[in-house]
Order: structure tokens, then C-alpha cells, then sequence
């Protein structure tokens, strides 16, 4: 009877371990060198109110890719939100969302090659400078 | 490839045991069994393919280290060794696996490179709201006329034209009580953006005064009620405050330790009251007197979603009638304060203005009149909001400013009001409210509104 309930603990454990990345993939907010920012810094960015970091022009840039969980993790919101957040913004400030990059390679590339850039990508990346891991 | 097959089924057999053992454990008629027996399923439907995937790799290796022998010149003739050219073609097939891979993985790199340099602009989004609706008042009168109505077809542009330059354009159809079709450019800034601290601003825009101007515009959607505060109301819709203005307007953002403080300072033309509506004098101002006033806004940090804040306003008005002769003039003057609030549940919004208005004519003399609102919404379900509104003017009926107006008259109103979301772009309303004008012979009149609003 012990092995049994053994062996049942450790398939519910095995389950569990199976389905964790599912529910909580990583995000990592990545950036050109020429960006430094703080966590309340970054969710600013990317809601419009933080537009230049000293003499840098911030260029924040969504990634479809990793979206639903930089959405979920940083900014605490859901994709609703996340577009009445920016329609608000455009139509009382006249700025334009961040634009969308459609994969982790796609940001990096732009960030890597862009001064003031930021945005995010669902693995560590070996060559481009991370701000913050959620 | 045995070794491949067996590091794959492993991990699988001990989840299939696992899974096996748990489900004779469970309760047979559990939710919980009945899962595990459906992953078991789907286990083994698993391994059953990766055996199939296995067999038809060997088979393929087998043939490619067999073509390989064949092709090679004076090769001896293979000793039928299975087990050696089995080992030779597996030592190869992760070098060419790895070839491919990186060839792959160039060919991603080279692909998202030139994704990411493409221009992000790909013209000028376009953006707006539209609503349509119905009216039924309990009296009816000249604009009062119940039935269904359109409302307004708001059109925006924010063209990027640099990293420093904003632009914004706002165009509006609507009809007017009688019916007749108005267009009109209701925003057309042009700004520069010195820092997060500072923008300017020239060209017409909406006052920067209260909460309410500058936060929904002409955007029926985002607003939680149908109406807006009538005090509050745009010129030509019963208003009695210059919702527009044209001329130069400074603000920006700035961090302190009580929060986020924001500020507006703006210069203007000074309006005029044309047949008894304000003009904001798109043109020049008709006397030569400008308007300016601030508004200073503090995000509290101490309570997240709190904004307090002060405005104010002056500028000279002239009454003109159709001919441009005067008829009136009169000194603007406000102050006041505001307050919004937003969480998950609520949204609170509130705003009063102090006038010392002064009566510019030969006669003289100063008049104090007051007007505020307050208005919460409450989130009832998940879609669901309710809202209520409360709203009072007590103008003086000594004040030029008041009197050349056609809505100058001190009145009452309160108001009810369901928000359904059908979408995150698209909001069904229910709103009644009745509303008590001193100058109004019908009395009080309730209404029923509905409103069908979205943007795109």
C-alpha cells in the first residue's frame, strides 16, 4: 500500500513538473547598451508614461511571441486592457503603441541594432543586455 | 537509435507506471482517474509514434550510408557488417543534423535581422468611435425630440513625424438638434515633445480644465455614461464652459515624493458668445483679449489610482450678435479643484468650479456662481457597471457670461446608468436621468437614453 501511494505522489509530482513551464513561462525585458531603467521604470515604458531616459529616446517594442505573459507578469493586465491603456494614451497624448515584433529573435535583432530600444523575450539571450527577469 | 528510442522512453514508462499506479489508487469514477487515464492514452499514443519515428530514421540512415559505400570509387566491397555501417552512418548523422541546424538557424537570424530593420511606419493608423442610440424624454420640446439617433463618428490621426514631434487630428460628424450634419475639427495639435517633463503644444485642442475634457474628448466609448456632465457639455451641446481652444499649451509630467505631479499652462484666444453659444474664435480673437489658465494634477503614490487636482481659468468674453455687434462682455474667472479614482471595482470622477465672473459693461459689478459633479461607477459583474452621477449648477442670473449664454441657467440632475462591455471595443449603455432647468418652462424632464458605442 506505501509503494503505492509512493508511486502515486511521485506521478502527481511528475505532473505537476510537466505543466509548471506552461503556466509561468520567463519573461526577460531586454534593451539596447545605451538603456538603463529601473522595474517601475519599465512597466512606465511600456503604458506611455515614460518616454526618454535622460537624453536617450525610449523605443519600446512588443513581442507577440511572449506577449500574454509580459502582459500578465509586468504590467499585470490582459490584452483588454493593454489596448484601452494605449487608445487612451493615443487619444489624449497623440503617441502610438509600442510597435510588435513578432519572436524573441526578431527583438533582439531590432534591440541589438536600435539606440533606446527595449523589449522582451521568453529566453535568456546570450548577447544583449538584460534589464530585469520576471 | 536504440539509445534514442530508449532516453525517450523512459522518462515515458515511469510517467505511464506513475500515472498507472496513481490511477488504481484514485477512486475509479473520480474526475482525477479519469484525466490520468486519458493522459495514460495519450501516452501511448505518443510512444507509439515516436517507435514509428524511430524505425523509418534507421531505415534512412541505413539507406544513405548504403548509397554512400556504393558511390565511393574502388571502394572495396562492404562485408555485410550491419552493426559496423549502423555505427558509421550513427557517428555521421549528428554532424550532418548539426550542419542543417545552424544552416536553420542563419536562415532565422538573417530573417529576423531584416524584420527588425524594416521601417516600423507603415502609414498613418487611422483611429476613431462611432455610437448610435435612442432618446426618450418624458417631455418633449425643441431638444427634446425622442427617437433613435446617431451620434458621433469620431475620427483620430497621430502620425509619428519624428522622434520628438507628436501631431494629433481629430475629426467629428455629428448631427445637431435640428438634424443638420456638422463637421467639424474638433483637435488639430501640433507638439513638441522637449523631454517626458515638457511638450508643447500649438493649434486647437480640447481646454485643459477638470478631469473629464482631456481624458474622454469625443470618445463615446471609453466614457462610462452616455452624457457628460451638462455644465461640462461641449459648446454646442449645452455647455457653458470654452471646451475648445486655440492657441499655444504647455505640459508635462513630473516625479516628486508625493507622486506624480502633472501640469498644464495654456494661452489662447479668448472666445466669444455667438447666438448664445461660445466661439472659440478659430481665426483671431474678436478683442484682442487672451485666455489662460493651469491645471495641476497629483497622482497620489500614497493611494495608486488617486488623482487631486486645481485648475483655473480667465479670459474676457464679448457677447456678439449676428451682425458682430456687442451685446454683452464679460470677465471669466474660475477656479476649482477635481479628483479621479480607478481600481478594479470603482472608478470615481468629481469636479467643482468656483466662478467670480465680472460684468465688463459700464454697469460693473462681480458675480459668484458655482457648478460641480460627482460621478461613480461601480463594477456590478464581470462585464457589468453601474454608475451613478449627481450634478448641480447655481449660476447667477446677473452674469453676462452666463445670461448671453442659451444653457446659462442654474439647474439640477441626476442620473442612473448600466455599462454592459460586449467587447473590449464595444459597450452597450442604459442611462436615465432627469433634469430640473429653473429657465426651462416644461419643468423637470426625465430621459431615457441607449447607446450602442465602440472604437476601432
Amino acid at each position: 500500500m506505501r509503494i503505492k501511494q509512493l508511486i502515486s505522489a511521485s506521478a502527481c509530482l511528475l505532473l505537476a513538473w510537466l505543466s509548471a513551464p506552461a503556466l509561468a513561462a520567463d519573461v526577460f525585458v531586454v534593451c539596447h547598451a545605451s538603456v538603463t531603467l529601473s522595474a517601475d521604470e519599465i512597466r512606465e515604458v511600456f503604458v506611455g508614461e515614460k518616454q526618454s531616459a535622460g537624453s536617450v529616446k525610449l523605443q519600446p517594442m512588443d513581442n507577440s511571441a511572449a506577449q500574454a505573459d509580459f502582459l500578465a507578469k509586468v504590467l499585470k493586465v490582459d490584452a483588454g486592457k493593454y489596448a484601452a491603456i494605449w487608445t487612451k494614451k493615443g487619444f489624449r497624448e497623440g503617441i502610438n503603441p509600442p510597435p510588435v515584433r513578432a519572436s524573441d529573435l526578431e527583438v533582439i535583432a531590432a534591440v541589438k541594432s536600435t539606440p533606446g530600444a527595449i523589449g522582451y523575450v521568453s529566453k535568456a539571450p546570450a548577447d544583449v543586455k538584460v534589464l530585469q527577469k520576471y | 537509435m536504440n539509445c534514442f528510442s530508449a532516453r525517450l522512453s523512459a522518462p515515458a514508462l515511469l510517467l505511464t507506471l506513475g500515472l498507472g499506479a496513481g490511477a488504481a489508487l484514485a477512486a475509479p469514477e473520480s474526475k482525477e482517474a479519469q484525466r490520468i487515464k486519458a493522459l495514460e492514452t495519450k501516452l501511448e499514443q505518443s510512444l507509439a509514434v515516436i517507435n514509428q519515428l524511430n524505425q523509418r530514421l534507421n531505415e534512412l540512415e541505413k539507406r544513405a550510408a548504403s548509397s554512400a559505400q556504393a558511390a565511393a570509387p574502388g571502394a572495396i566491397a562492404p562485408t555485410p557488417l550491419p552493426m559496423a555501417a549502423e555505427a558509421a552512418s550513427a557517428a555521421l548523422a549528428p554532424v550532418a543534423a548539426e550542419a542543417r541546424l545552424e544552416t536553420i538557424e542563419q536562415g532565422m537570424r538573417d530573417l529576423a535581422n531584416a524584420n527588425s530593420s524594416r521601417p516600423s511606419d507603415a502609414g498613418v493608423p487611422l483611429h476613431g468611435f462611432l455610437d448610435v442610440g435612442f432618446a426618450k424624454f418624458s417631455k418633449q420640446g425643441d431638444e427634446s425630440r425622442s427617437g433613435a439617433r446617431v451620434g458621433t463618428f469620431d475620427l483620430y490621426l497621430t502620425p509619428q513625424l519624428g522622434p520628438n514631434v507628436r501631431s494629433l487630428l481629430e475629426l467629428a460628424f455629428e448631427y445637431d438638434g435640428s438634424g443638420v450634419l456638422g463637421t467639424d475639427v474638433e483637435r488639430l495639435q501640433l507638439g513638441y515633445a522637449f523631454s517626458d517633463d515638457f511638450v508643447l503644444w500649438g493649434g486647437r485642442f480640447h481646454t485643459p480644465y477638470g478631469y473629464w475634457n482631456t481624458a474622454f474628448h469625443h470618445g463615446a466609448q471609453i466614457q462610462t455614461s452616455i452624457t457628460r456632465p451638462r455644465f461640462i457639455a461641449f459648446e454646442d451641446q449645452g455647455g457653458i464652459l470654452p471646451a475648445h481652444s486655440v492657441g499655444a499649451w504647455g505640459n508635462g509630467k513630473v516625479a516628486t515624493d508625493f507622486g506624480k505631479l502633472s501640469y498644464d499652462l495654456y494661452v489662447s484666444n479668448g472666445n466669444r458668445i455667438l447666438g448664445g453659444v461660445l466661439d472659440y474664435n478659430a481665426s483671431g480673437d474678436d478683442n484682442s483679449s487672451l485666455a489662460y489658465g493651469f491645471n495641476l494634477g497629483l497622482n497620489l503614490k500614497a493611494v495608486p489610482g488617486l488623482t487631486l487636482g486645481l485648475h483655473g481659468m480667465r479670459q474676457n468674453v464679448n457677447g456678439q450678435n449676428a451682425d458682430a455687434s456687442v451685446t454683452g462682455a464679460a470677465r471669466l474667472q474660475f477656479i476649482g479643484g477635481y479628483g479621479f479614482f480607478e481600481n478594479d471595482s470603482f472608478e470615481v470622477i468629481g469636479e467643482y468650479y468656483r466662478f467670480d465672473n465680472r460684468n465688463l459693461a459700464a454697469s460693473g459689478g462681480s458675480h459668484g456662481s458655482w457648478a460641480a459633479y460627482l460621478q461613480v461607477g461601480y463594477g456590478l459583474m464581470d462585464r457589468l457597471t453601474g454608475f451613478v452621477r449627481y450634478e448641480k449648477a447655481a449660476l447667477s442670473t446677473d452674469d453676462p457670461y452666463f445670461t448671453l449664454q442659451q444653457s446659462g441657467s442654474s439647474y439640477k440632475q441626476a442620473t442612473l446608468g448600466l455599462r454592459y462591455e460586449l467587447t473590449p471595443k464595444a459597450a452597450l449603455k442604459l442611462q436615465w436621468d432627469s433634469n430640473q432647468d429653473v429657465a426651462n418652462p416644461l419643468g423637470t424632464i426625465n430621459t431615457l437614453r441607449g447607446q450602442y458605442a465602440i472604437r476601432f
